[in-house]
């Protein structure tokens, strides 16, 4: 896949660092649909309803932690523990849209979020459902 | 001895009253406002009281939610910048009000997983796997917003926790451990 600035390819796999092991099932090794909540704010009079992801296609694992370190861990003063990877089409798939958000470099973002809470959280479970865990011990 | 005695029938306030010098002080009882139980959380009494649920007690069925909740709560205390702004007090709030959903537990229901939310919600989640999961989260204002995903079903809807527990939701969780 070419990393296109302007737009995320179907078939890109978009990463969710995780700084907390509450996002994730130890038991099973599968992500909970908390990890994809999104960040509710406002910024410039908008209200912004966003899940923050990093696009991770074609990336060494070395290079994914270190961005999950960088960009995630580092602000948080914490160890990013895991993440749980999605692919583009599988978040289309439920309705909501992916765009490249930079800077900075490789991040995007899930907009399109419904205003109702149970349909939110209705897709938040679809999303955890489809997503792969990968912790920091596995790669 | 400590006592540890919610009633469930007097349709009052439950709530952690009373903190003595030691752990062997502290009682539960029936007759304080649901804000004494956030003071004690908030006072971060939760040690001891896990202390205290070690003891023999006469509410067995519920202790081992009710030190899941503490954990929780313990666990946002030690983290609360993972926390939207403001958030803290209204999960302490939901807290006190997913205390009382515990105790309210309907027959068939088995225990949830107890897990927190960003913007300051408590959410009770029961899973088998990724596609047969039921969860409820409880605000601040008793909102109850539960969602369910069984095979390719996906369900939602919202209610007001106002002494029972919906009915809808129960019957969502029977689905989900059947």
């Amino acid at each position: 896949l070419t990393y296109n600035d302007d737009r995320v390819d179907d078939k890109e796999e978009l990463s969710r660092f995780a700084i907390e092991k509450s996002h994730f099932r130890s038991s099973d090794r599968t992500v909970k649909p908390k990890a994809f909540d999104p960040q509710i704010r406002e910024e410039n009079g908008r209200r912004l309803v966003e899940t923050s992801m990093f696009r991770t296609t074609g990336l060494t694992c070395e290079k994914i932690w270190e961005i999950g370190d960088s960009e995630v861990g580092r602000y948080r003063r914490k160890i990013v523990v895991a993440r749980s990877a999605i692919f583009a089409d599988m978040v289309r798939d439920v309705g909501l849209t992916v765009s490249p958000d930079e800077p900075p470099k490789r991040h995007a973002v899930i907009v399109g979020w419904p205003d109702e809470e149970d349909e939110r959280e209705k897709l938040l479970k679809q999303l955890a459902a489809a997503a792969t865990l990968y912790t920091r011990e596995n790669g | 001895m400590s006592t540890f005695q919610p009633a469930l029938n007097r349709g009052m306030g439950m709530g952690f009253i009373g903190t003595g010098n030691s752990s062997q002080e502290i009682a539960f009882v029936t007759t304080a406002s649901p804000a004494n139980f956030v003071a004690a959380l908030w006072s971060k009494v939760p040690a001891v009281f896990r202390e205290l649920m070690r003891e023999p007690v006469t509410y067995a069925p519920y202790r081992e939610s009710l030190v899941e909740l503490i954990d929780v709560i313990q666990f946002v205390l030690d983290n609360a910048d993972e926390l939207e702004d403001g958030a803290l007090t209204h999960l302490f709030t939901a807290a006190n009000l997913a205390f009382e959903l515990l105790l309210s537990r309907p027959s068939g229901v088995p225990r949830p997983h107890i897990d927190f939310r960003q913007n300051g919600k408590i959410e009770f989640e029961w899973y088998e796997t990724p596609r047969k999961v039921v969860s409820f989260t409880i605000d601040h204002n008793r909102k109850i917003v539960f969602s369910a995903l069984i095979g390719s079903e996906s369900v939602g809807g919202t209610g007001l926790a106002a002494g029972k527990w919906p009915e809808e939701v129960v019957k969502l969780i029977k689905r989900v451990i059947d």
